[in-house]
């Protein structure tokens, strides 16, 4: 006891006890990273070299990106704690006593709306649907490429009104049940009505992976945060055990309701789909027009994307005409913008193109078209260029971070007129979020996100052969000479040659189109698979796809920084009763079942309404049939489990997967992980009150039968 | 200054309502709810494995606190005891203490004059002491699991933030988190002192920055000895038998044997303290210890707790939350700091401050030799 003194002096501490401070305490964050990251880390590499057997490619990169993501992580797990949740906090507690209730809805829609606006997923949404072709699916393709900027507002307008709702519960005392009980139905209704429409059945993929993604790692605990202030002071939040929770639910909600809505609108001016060859006719210029914003842009694309008796019609059948376009496409920059978009895709089409005239006429020369072939070439290959990278990632943890704190901040100065309390440990913290954010996901990129993509890419190998681009060899001096025959069972020729490599004589199928005989090269693209059974798309080989989709999810799940502040909030309201361990390992079982049903639903193609109705109408009754705090927590967890991590490894897996078995879109996966660890959570909810309950009622029944013993 | 009696009612969450409806019947006012947990021996083996690798089954309580004048004791206490049947392990504990209200906003009175229906009296004992251990966020588990191996009784933990020579540090607090737990075990006066020392060892509270242990007398009261969750193989359980024999002989001195002394290293205790305890409106906790720390008391521990509204009117006038504010002082600084936090305006009507003391038999945490620098 140091009672007495004057204590109002700040310590002296010298370097030596401050970095000593310090390094302890950068210790115990990083290694709570590692941990959580190491699984994912470690299977994701295992499975690759030990089970598909397949070398890793760019080594020393993602060992980089590993790193970054766990120093990153860090940072900015730190940051939300430190900064942006006490922020939200803050302003949570703040505001019901400050100013009236309609102030406070208007700035909870602000910041629904600036919130999505400010963390837009959609681009993993465009990566989801980079393979939608306009004819197939044109409303789809409509929302995600000229209109994406309504899907925003729609999924905006969704968040700015889960805010208003669940700001009006929080001063309420109202229980989100009511709200799981209309919103389910009407959106498994118009579910329903949208799968019997062709066009709107291909949206409802992206509606319901817009509600899983909408809510990011900065969206998550800020919100988290603003309503455990608000219903911290909130006279009434005390009838209620989930007090606090509950605005992620409806931010994952609403926006699913708010795209389906924004397509039901939309959709009696677009077209029904119909093959490649209708969609360019002459007949259907408008319509195609119209999807694709204009004439010049349809023609740009059917340029790229279709074959020239199709895309002729474009141009009233007349091949002068088209000659003439494409002239005026080499003189006219304009135009080329116009049409293209960039001068890039223009250049991809024109090497395309087998008019030798033409593409001079572009370049001037054959030595300056040579060079641009093999810088267009060279394009399609890893073009890294890291400062681009660190460049690219703080502009959007920038963008992400720094409008919404502003706009909370000034929300303190203006309307509260209050000076922000510990103003230096908030802005240190914002600081740390946003190294944090810029960090992990340029090592997301370089690191997860990469090899996600190479196990993405040669999973497939498990269950039937492809081909492993990356070891590529090259054979110089090989001749036809080489070349043997075998014969086959029904008489056919095959052919093949011997290849000596590592010290192993392999025998290898010849394949003509790989042998470049002016040069003498035989380029010898290796294969592998199927690993497991022997035939293609073997059960066997499936079921191990499922099961790796499952520990993947899993495993990303664990390290999921929005998921862990939850956890945190989760593990202080209950007071340590439900522990952040257990939350984050039942929501990461969850999404691995989430993820392995998704990838059963690419595989087989299932349709997603028959995937998502059953565990919805298991749902209801679930929530009906808990508490309500375990149905706020298990919902919110809903809504935080596909964050950065997640996200581009399951989109990885499901591209590859997907475009392996020719699957047009990878939308679904999602979804499906965001519905599966409510119903985890929930059981886990009943199980622990069940044996609550039942401890104390045995207790009861044992004390009052066996002794008898009145005090 | 006056003396007065608080009972502390720690119970299982799921009784909380039918108590504070009880206490609202007997028109009692000023009635606070601390949230928090107890933490039993689990032996059960978890849903599909995925609950951690803990021993410790936890369950939500509140610590419901009244303060009443000390002829309305028995009769309350008998009629909580029986309202809730507090006689069943596991439901719930009661126990009262002596505290002094030093100063206190108007619109908080002790109840004096109340209507309580008479009840069968209730026996409790009587040789029973508290020692709360306030040791860093996460480590509540291994000081609980101590008491419940020793066979103690079942502790409550809550949650708290802790104040002290963090403020000082400037930016560079933000490397020693401020969350604490603080564990509440209510036990026989016999057994203290082993369990004491146990809490001391098990916390390393003779480190520096570790936390602080410290026990306070209770008037009377009940434990709770069911630290098992363990189905029962025989007619009876040994916790069952226990509190059978309590009750029998009227008191837990039978049971003194049970722990030996391991006390074998002398330790110097601080002795003639008093815990004082702050409770206002939520926000002010921080502030309000803040003085009371440039006035004399050594640190602070602030947790959270909710004002249960007993009438149409109190809604507009008192606010839900409340903030604890829990202080170990030398007596002779309680008039500066009550001075201070008077002229902070903590008793006027925005901070509705509540300021009492509680006597500390004894206190452990670790002293360096002269006034160190951190």
């Amino acid at each position: 006891m140091k009672a007495g003194k004057d204590q109002r002096v700040k310590y002296n501490v010298s370097a030596k006890e401050a970095f000593n401070l310090v390094l302890r305490y950068a210790r115990k964050r990083i290694l709570e990273q590692i941990k959580s990251v190491a699984l994912i880390i470690i299977y994701m590499v295992l499975f690759q070299v030990l089970v598909l057997k397949i070398p890793l490619y760019d080594s020393v990169l993602l060992g980089v990106g590993f790193t970054m993501v766990i120093f990153g992580l860090a940072f900015f797990m730190e940051g939300l704690l430190l900064g942006l949740m006490p922020l939200g906090e803050v302003l949570g507690i703040r505001l019901p006593a400050k100013t009236n209730l309609a102030t406070i809805l208007i700035i909870g829609f602000i910041l629904g709306v600036g919130a999505t606006f400010a963390e837009p997923a959609i681009g993993a949404l465009k990566m989801a649907g980079a393979s939608i072709n306009a004819w197939s699916s044109p409303l789809l393709f409509l929302f995600l490429n000229r209109f994406s900027h309504y899907l925003v507002y729609a999924i905006g307008v969704g968040v700015g009104f889960a805010m208003i709702f669940g700001i009006l519960r929080f001063l309420y005392g109202w229980s989100l049940k009511p709200f799981i009980y209309i919103c389910v139905p009407i959106l498994l209704a118009i579910s329903l009505y949208a799968y019997f429409d062709p066009n709107l059945n291909r949206l409802l993929g992206l509606a319901w992976d817009c509600g899983a993604i909408t809510t990011g790692p900065v969206t998550v605990p800020l919100i988290l945060a603003m309503g455990l202030g608000i219903s911290h002071v909130s006279k009434r939040s005390g009838k209620n055990d989930g007090s606090g929770f509950g605005v992620v639910t409806l931010a994952s909600l609403f926006p699913i309701m708010a795209v389906i809505i924004t397509g039901l609108a939309v959709s009696p001016k677009v077209q029904e789909p119909m093959s490649e060859k209708d969609f360019f006719a002459y007949e259907n210029k408008a319509n195609a027009s119209f999807i694709l914003g204009g004439e010049d842009k349809l023609k740009g694309y059917a340029l790229c994307q279709t074959t020239y008796d199709n895309y002729l019609p474009l141009f009233a059948n007349d091949e002068a005409q088209y000659q003439e376009f494409c002239n005026s496409l080499v003189r006219d920059k304009d135009k080329r913008l116009q049409v293209f978009g960039s001068e890039n895709v223009f250049e991809g089409w024109l090497l395309a193109q087998e008019d030798h005239d033409l593409k001079l006429r572009y370049y001037g020369s054959d030595a300056k078209m040579e060079q641009a072939l093999e810088r267009y070439n060279g394009k399609g290959m890893a073009d890294f260029n890291p400062l681009d990278k660190v460049k690219k990632h703080s502009r959007d943890a920038a963008q992400a971070i720094i409008p919404l704190s502003a706009f909370l901040i000034l929300v303190m100065f203006l309307v509260l007129r209050e000076r922000l309390p510990r103003a230096d440990e908030i802005i240190l913290g914002l600081v740390f979020a946003l190294l944090g954010m810029a960090i992990f996901s340029g090592g997301i990129e370089m690191g997860l996100a990469k090899i996600g993509d190479q196990v993405g890419a040669n999973l497939p190998a498990s269950y039937t052969r492809i081909e492993l681009p990356t070891e590529r060899i090259t054979i110089k001096g090989f001749s036809d000479d080489l070349v043997n025959e075998a014969i086959m069972p029904d008489g056919r020729i095959q052919q093949f040659f011997y290849f000596h490599h590592k010290d192993d004589y392999l025998r290898i199928p010849y394949q003509a189109d790989k042998h470049n005989r002016e040069l003498g090269i035989y380029e010898h693209i290796p294969s592998r698979g199927p690993l497991f059974g022997a035939t293609d798309m073997n059960l066997a080989g499936l079921l191990v796809v499922l099961l790796f989709a499952f520990v993947m999810g899993y495993g990303a799940t664990l390290a999921e920084p929005a998921l862990n502040a939850l956890g945190m909030a989760v593990e202080d309201i209950t007071v340590g009763t439900f522990k952040k361990k257990l939350l984050i390992q039942t929501v990461a079982v969850g999404v691995g079942f989430g993820i392995a049903l998704g990838m059963a639903k690419i595989i087989w193609e299932l349709p997603l309404f028959w995937m998502l109705a059953p565990p919805y109408l298991l749902l209801l009754f679930l929530s009906a049939i808990s508490s309500e705090d375990f149905v706020n927590i298990g919902w919110d967890s809903a809504g935080v489990t596909t964050g950065p991590i997640t996200v581009p490894l399951v989109l990885a897996l499901g591209l590859g997967v997907g475009s392996q078995l020719g699957v047009a879109e990878g939308f679904g996966i999602l979804s499906m992980a965001s519905v599966c660890p409510i119903i985890s959570v929930l059981t886990v909810g009943l199980v622990t009150n069940y044996r609550r309950k039942a401890a104390l009622r045995a207790f009861a029944r044992e004390e009052s039968t066996a002794l008898g013993v009145e005090s | 200054m006056n003396t007065a009696i608080r009972i502390n009612i720690a119970i299982n969450k799921a009784l909380t309502r039918s108590l504070t409806e009880y206490l609202k019947s007997l028109n009692i006012r000023n009635i606070f709810v601390e949230t928090g947990r107890t933490s039993t021996l689990n032996n059960g083996t978890g849903l599909f494995g995925l609950r951690p690798k803990t021993p410790l089954a936890y369950d939500p309580v509140e610590i419901v606190s009244i303060f009443v004048h000390q002829s309305l004791e028995d009769d309350l206490m008998a009629g909580v005891f029986h309202t809730l049947d507090l006689k069943t392990p596991g439901r719930g504990t009661i126990q009262s203490s002596d505290i002094t209200i030093i100063k206190a906003h108007p619109s908080f009175q002790i109840c004096s004059q109340l209507q309580i229906p008479q009840q069968i009296p209730a026996s409790f004992f009587t040789d029973l002491r508290a020692i709360a251990c306030v040791v860093q966020r996460g480590e509540g588990d291994a000081v609980a699991r101590v008491s419940l191996k020793a066979g103690a009784s079942v502790p409550v933990t809550t949650y708290g933030i802790g104040g002290g020579v963090r403020d000082k540090l400037g930016l560079l607090r933000i490397t020693i988190p401020p969350e604490k737990e603080v564990i509440d075990l209510v036990m026989s006066k016999y057994d203290i002192d082993s369990v004491m020392e146990m809490f001391i060892s098990e916390a390393k509270l003779d480190a520096p920055g570790r936390g602080i242990a410290y026990i306070h007398p209770i008037r009377k009261g009940t434990v709770n000895t069911r630290i098992s969750r363990k189905r029962a193989e025989q007619a009876a359980n040994m916790e069952q038998m226990i509190s059978a024999i309590d009750s029998i002989v009227g008191g837990v001195e039978w049971r003194k044997t049970r722990l030996e002394q391991e006390n074998t290293r002398m330790r110097t205790f601080l002795t003639d303290l008093v815990e004082l305890i702050l409770v206002c409106s939520d926000g002010f906790g921080k502030k309000l210890s803040k003085i009371a720390m440039e006035n004399g008391a050594s640190g602070a521990t602030i947790c959270k707790t909710r004002y249960i509204y007993t009438s149409e009117e109190d809604y507009d006038r008192n606010p839900p939350r409340r903030d604890i504010s829990k202080m170990i002082v030398s007596p002779s600084a309680v008039p500066k700091i009550t001075q201070a936090i008077e002229e902070a305006g903590g008793f006027e009507d925005e901070a509705q401050a509540l300021l009492y003391s509680h006597p500390v038999l004894k206190a452990y945490t670790y002293r360096a030799k002269e006034v160190k620098r951190i």
